[in-house]
């Protein structure tokens, strides 16, 4: 991502979840997907959905909402999954992120691009490459590295076990909205 | 390597291929002595091997391979006998030149001692008894260099003693040679036989689209270095019909080797002074060439130096393994590009029939796909096949060297292969079979005078045969050796708390506990096997690739170990069962057969049920999974075996038999062991395949902790 800086502007794709708008790189995103049949795989954290098949392979998808703790992805007309790349030392994976709706393509000037305040965000911090202004509404620019790597998936698992999905953080949703508007 | 020249990479394999066909082809001269066509083909072998060593910049394997293959070329004249001794030196260069090969090519130099002493011993079939090998010892250590013509046949001319020399020739052509009928190029190939030419033509030459240029005039003139070993005379020899009118002249230069590069350099000197004459073109040239000289001085002072921390380096600079390249039967390839080709008309008829709405010529697309898909599918998953003699020749070699070692007579006989096995499975089966190997030859054989002294013929047997059953593999290790003593098995058995002292376990199981991890009957401890390690990674390897191995033995009269292997990891035979919306696929392998239960009220995730007159413990995947949905009150059971345990999985339905091609799952389920991947159905859903023996000891771990955090409640509410 480094070298796309240089370019002074760079463009992401803006998805929803929940009130909130959120981009992703648009290099990271290879197709969007409508909602359709999630294979549930047990014993696996909740926000892991299952996985869906995208031309013969399996995609494990991942409920953004779940995972940020802000409620769970219901199916709507404009439920939509997400299909990222992801690189990870040297190799390629693809998941799927499951979003209440994606909305359009834009484009970022790099440096209005800020950092993340270090707290009161909708999600965890290390999740968030930056925040970025378009119109009047902010979004979080997701690092999508970070959310969709394995190793954060598998800490997740280990540490939830069986039971209990993420208590939703529906009171600092609320507030962190505040901090939005 | 990667970013070596693809061409090197070939040459490496090509080499690694030849040098298998080698080892084969010297084995079986042990076996026949006088079989001259084997001669011949190992003969062959090794002097592509040479050819490609000098060609592709492996100085010292060309260098080393020159004098073995000298004497395998005395043995193909018959000047030789084929000995014992000569087949296993033979052998050990072989194995040289492998490490020669996978050395880095700059690293070379390190193995040159090992390469000597395996010279040396070569030298005593040499005619005279002398190394002919150019010893680089003596002419500087900086590789590579122009390799001396140190054969004959090499040049068109005959060879002088010593190393060879190189002269400057300058040809300054008549502007008219043409019309005489002569051309320059001619001479200059001409010279090319004798040498290492190096050429650089200069001087002013008119553009081609200009007035004046004329096609049948020469312009410019030639400088060239010509390293060779034959004498000046035949040099001058060539020039013979244009020295009248054309300006030659040739001049001994430097006697000794010099790098091509160093040869091109030099001449890059002459560039825009073609108009210098001869006294002044020679003794810039000799200037250049004392400035080069003493470089290498230099160089091959520096290299001394760092000759000792070089030789340290070199094992790190073992190439990485080449890329993972295939060798595919061209007639394969062919039926797959006629397949396609007839794919590519099947969806040109299905788009006309889709247009016309025509059912019925629909339905026909559809049988022919489906034909065609079969066998579509077969030929590529062909493509991933080998025959697995390629792994049974390394064994050959393997237990002559090991039999060599423990003292005992033994034949080694390998059946069945040309059976064909997937490439991943066959690159992984190596090393048990190895083990299995070292098994028998180690523990399974007895020495010759003991084998004499129970009747048996002095020479042990160890053969080892594949052959297909069913939609499986079958590999079969067997000696005739003393068998597995299961008196002594149970002893230690109970002695590690396998068995209570007063069980009465079957042979079977006996033999089972071999595998189990640590366990050792061997009194001691050898170089090759006996420390217990090994049965439990045999088996676990075997697994691995969804295969099963069992041990069966005769007491005195030897043991078999009985390998079974899924064709291929590609695919995978199975029964699809369904837990409320779930979808599973049970292997084949894995299932023994259906039963049903009637369920009221709560359900355990742990049951038992009857089957066949004894209690097997049943697991209701509903319950272990958390599948959403109403328990129902009938369910099928399917019934599994695992490493020798029966157990049962309760499922709503069972769907049918189904061949499933497996999908790896993505990185982030790896810590679900129990799901060996996925398949993708018809209808585009998707089904996880059940790794059975994980799934057991996942339900079986489960259910300890819960007992051990003495939950008292195995029976949940529903």
């Amino acid at each position: 991502m480094a070298q796309d800086a240089q370019y002074g502007s760079q463009r992401f794709l803006t998805l929803t979840l929940g009130n909130e708008l959120f981009a992703i790189d648009i290099f990271s995103v290879r197709e969007i997907l409508d909602y359709t049949d999630i294979t549930r795989i047990p014993q696996t954290p909740e926000y892991m959905r299952g996985v869906v098949n995208v031309r013969g392979s399996a995609v494990p998808v991942v409920d953004l909402r779940m995972k940020f703790g802000l409620g769970q992805v219901e199916r709507t007309l404009n439920t939509r999954i997400v299909i990222v790349e992801i690189k990870k030392d040297d190799t390629l994976s693809v998941m799927g992120a499951l979003a209440d709706s994606v909305k359009e393509v834009l484009e970022l000037e790099t440096d209005r691009i800020d950092p993340p305040p270090r707290m009161g965000a909708a999600v965890r911090a290390d999740f968030i490459r930056g925040i970025g202004k378009h119109g009047d509404r902010f979004l979080l620019v997701l690092d999508v590295d970070k959310v969709f790597s394995s190793d954060e998936i598998h800490d997740l698992s280990r540490v939830l076990g069986d039971d209990a999905p993420p208590p939703a953080q529906q009171a600092t949703a609320a507030s962190d909205e505040d901090f939005f508007r | 390597m990667s970013d070596v020249d693809p061409s090197i990479a070939l040459y490496i394999e090509e080499t690694r291929e030849l040098l298998g066909e080698l080892e084969q082809g010297l084995l079986e001269l042990e076996t026949n002595p006088n079989d001259s066509a084997r001669v011949d083909a190992c003969f062959r072998a090794m002097h592509t091997i040479k050819g490609g060593g000098a060609m592709f910049g492996f100085e010292e394997i060309s260098r080393f391979t020159h004098d073995v293959e000298t004497v395998l070329d005395r043995v193909r004249t018959g000047e030789l006998p084929v000995s014992r001794e000569l087949l296993s030196l033979t052998l050990a260069a072989k194995d040289h030149i492998l490490t020669l090969l996978e050395a880095h090519r700059d690293h070379q130099d390190a193995h040159r001692d090992a390469s000597d002493k395996l010279l040396d011993s070569f030298a005593a079939y040499l005619p005279g008894g002398v190394a002919t090998a150019p010893n680089r010892k003596d002419d500087g250590g900086e590789p590579p260099i122009l390799r001396p013509a140190s054969e004959e046949s090499e040049y068109a001319c005959p060879a002088l003693p010593g190393p060879p020399s190189i002269y400057w020739i300058r040809l300054r052509p008549n502007p008219d040679m043409l019309l005489t009928g002569n051309d320059p190029v001619r001479l200059l190939a001409e010279l090319d036989t004798m040498g290492a030419l190096h050429v650089l033509r200069h001087g002013p030459k008119p553009a081609l689209d200009s007035d004046d240029f004329n096609p049948e005039r020469v312009y410019g003139l030639f400088d060239m270095l010509i390293a060779t070993p034959c004498a000046v005379d035949n040099l001058r020899d060539v020039f013979i019909f244009v020295e009248g009118d054309s300006e030659v002249s040739i001049q001994h230069l430097h006697t000794g080797i010099l790098r091509a590069a160093d040869l091109d350099e030099l001449l890059a000197a002459f560039k825009g002074h073609d108009d210098e004459d001869l006294e002044v073109a020679g003794s810039r040239l000799e200037a250049a060439l004392a400035v080069k000289l003493d470089n290498i001085e230099v160089a091959k002072q520096r290299s001394q130096v760092l000759k000792a921390p070089e030789q340290r380096a070199a094992p790190q600079a073992k190439a990485p393994p080449a890329a993972a390249t295939l060798r595919v039967d061209a007639a394969r390839l062919d039926s797959l590009v006629s397949m396609v080709g007839e794919l590519v008309i099947l969806q040109s008829r299905l788009r006309q029939a889709a247009k016309a709405r025509d059912l019925d010529a629909v339905t026909e697309v559809d049988e022919d796909l489906e034909r065609l898909t079969d066998n579509l599918r077969d030929v590529a998953l062909g493509l991933r096949m080998l025959p697995i003699g390629s792994v049974f020749s390394q064994f050959t070699r393997l237990t002559r060297d090991l039999a060599a070692s423990l003292g005992k007579d033994v034949e080694f006989a390998a059946h069945g292969g040309e059976t064909e096995l997937d490439k991943t499975v066959i690159d992984r089966i190596k090393d048990p079979l190895v083990h299995l190997l070292r098994n028998s030859l180690d523990h399974g054989l007895e020495r010759p005078e003991e084998r004499q002294a129970v009747g048996k013929p002095p020479q042990g047997r160890v053969t080892l045969s594949a052959n297909h059953s069913g939609g499986n593999v079958v590999i079969v290790i067997a000696d005739d050796g003393r068998g597995i003593d299961v008196a002594a098995v149970r002893r230690k058995a109970v002695e590690r708390g396998l068995f209570a002292p007063e069980a009465e376990p079957s042979e079977k199981e006996l033999l089972d506990c071999i595998f189990a991890p640590g366990f050792s009957t061997a009194a001691k401890v050898s170089d090759v096997s006996g420390r217990g390690v090994g049965m439990d990674v045999v088996k676990k390897n075997i697994e691995a690739l969804r295969g099963t191995v069992e041990l069966a033995s005769v007491l005195g009269q030897g043991a078999t170990v009985t390998i079974r292997l899924p064709l291929t990891l590609a695919i995978i035979d199975g029964f699809n069962v369904m837990v409320g919306g779930d979808s599973f696929i049970v292997p084949l392998a894995n299932l023994r057969g259906f039963q049903e239960r009637f369920v009221e009220g709560q359900v355990r995730t742990v049951d038992t049920i009857e089957r066949m007159g004894s209690m097997a413990p049943v697991v209701s995947l509903r319950r272990l999974f958390d599948v959403p949905g109403d328990q129902p009150g009938y369910e099928r059971v399917v019934i599994t075996e695992a490493e020798g345990e029966t157990v049962g999985f309760c499922v709503d339905k069972v769907i049918g038999r189904q061949q499933a091609v497996i999908k790896s799952l993505d990185d982030c389920y790896r810590h679900l062991k129990w799901i060996s991947g996925t398949t993708i159905n018809g209808d585009g859903s998707i089904s996880l395949i059940l790794d059975v023996p994980q799934l057991v000891r996942f339900v079986r771990g489960r259910e300890d902790s819960r007992l051990h955090a003495g939950e008292p409640f195995r029976t949940l509410p529903q």
